[in-house]
């Protein structure tokens, strides 16, 4: 006696490529819908460009006096420029002791830093208080007679 | 993407999100016959939170000055990047809003959903147009141009036309008897913080009404 019960066909197995075409297809939406909802954000919260440091600082040569310290904003440095022998020498203002900014005195042409009295004479040089290395010298160009630091 | 499924399973296994999930959103089952119309509350919600989120984005550079607000929102519009977008998508926003809040009491009002139980769901609502309504408007002022100016003016001036108190409201909504510096930060303090989140707050009760007595089922 043979079993004669029918069998059911075999399952055929589950198209997983559609499957997997859709859930692509649903991802992609949800990554192309963030990106152009998350992309004008992102940008927004940018800098505007008018609003970013200028990228060069120019001083025309008659704004500096020779015993006034010209104080400008560099790199987001202080930087000052001082006139010695009618010849503009620039320095970044942080002391090399802690970093204080130090001030111009043009009586006894010397930087005085005002936290713990290191003082530097007009080459930046180093002649009293607890700093034994010179006030870092700033780069600049001198063209028609325009200082730029750059 | 397995990184991912295992920091929530991870936080599953602790706080058991997924029939919290289920009951709210993969397995709620909205009933057949409601159609496409009775998304448009849901979206009135939607187009609320973008105001939220482009109205934070340009409170980064509004200034609420009589001698700034112009500069400022021109300077979102010209000068900030994307900001012309911002700005644009809040104001139509904000139109879109209305329309969507009006739309929506329409379709309550023709299908008669605000009958018992959801007599209080209507009052609610009514109150959020009224706040959405006094919303766009305190924002309207903003960007002190002429047609805001003269859009405030006229707008101010409407309680006027009540009896013993009008004069009076009209004087209070501007800080004085003219639209000045003064209306300009009232106006900006009410659109940015009090208006909103009294909206908020009935927004909350609204929905917390809805889910107590459920979604009207039509025939």
């Amino acid at each position: 006696m043979s079993d004669t019960t029918p069998q059911p066909p075999p399952t055929p197995p589950i198209d997983d490529g559609r499957r997997r075409l859709c859930k692509l297809a649903v991802g992609g939406m949800a990554v192309v819908s963030a990106g152009t909802v998350g992309y004008p954000i992102i940008t927004f919260l940018k800098l505007p460009k008018s609003m970013r440091p200028e990228e060069s600082v120019e001083i025309p040569l008659e704004e500096l006096s020779a015993d006034a310290a010209k104080w400008e904003e560099h790199a987001g440095r202080q930087i000052a420029i001082i006139l010695v022998d009618g010849e503009p020498l620039a320095f970044d203002g942080a002391c090399p002791h802690l970093g204080c900014v130090v001030l111009w005195d043009g009586a006894t042409r010397t930087f005085k830093c005002p936290c713990h009295g290191a003082a530097f004479n007009d080459q930046g040089e180093p002649i009293a208080g607890p700093v034994n290395s010179p006030l870092r010298r700033v780069k600049f160009t001198v063209q028609d007679g325009v200082l730029k630091l750059t | 993407m397995r990184l991912f499924r295992s920091i929530y399973q991870g936080l599953d296994d602790r706080y058991q999100f997924t029939p919290l999930l289920e009951k709210n959103l993969t397995k709620k089952w909205v009933p057949r016959t409601l159609g496409w119309a009775a998304c448009l509350g849901g979206l009135s919600a939607f187009v609320f939170l973008i105001q939220v989120f482009t109205g934070a984005l340009l409170l980064i550079y509004y200034k609420p000055d009589p001698a700034r607000a112009w500069d400022s929102v021109t300077f979102i519009k010209s000068n900030v990047p994307m900001g012309w977008l911002i700005q644009r998508v809040h104001a139509v926003g904000a139109n879109m809003m209305i329309a969507l809040v009006i739309m929506h009491m329409c379709r309550i009002a023709y299908y008669r959903i605000y009958r018992p139980p959801r007599e209080l769901h209507w009052i609610s609502g009514i109150c959020l147009l009224g706040l959405t309504t006094f919303t766009a408007f305190t924002g309207y002022l903003l960007p002190w141009t002429n047609l805001s100016y003269w859009g405030a003016s006229v707008g101010t001036e409407i309680p006027g036309a009540m009896p013993v108190v009008g004069e009076q409201i009209v004087t209070w909504a501007r800080r004085g008897p003219a639209i000045s510096g003064e209306t300009l930060g009232f106006f900006f303090a009410m659109h940015v913080w009090v208006l909103p989140a009294i909206l908020v707050a009935l927004m909350g009760l609204h929905f917390a009404m809805i889910r107590r007595t459920g979604i009207s089922k039509p025939l």
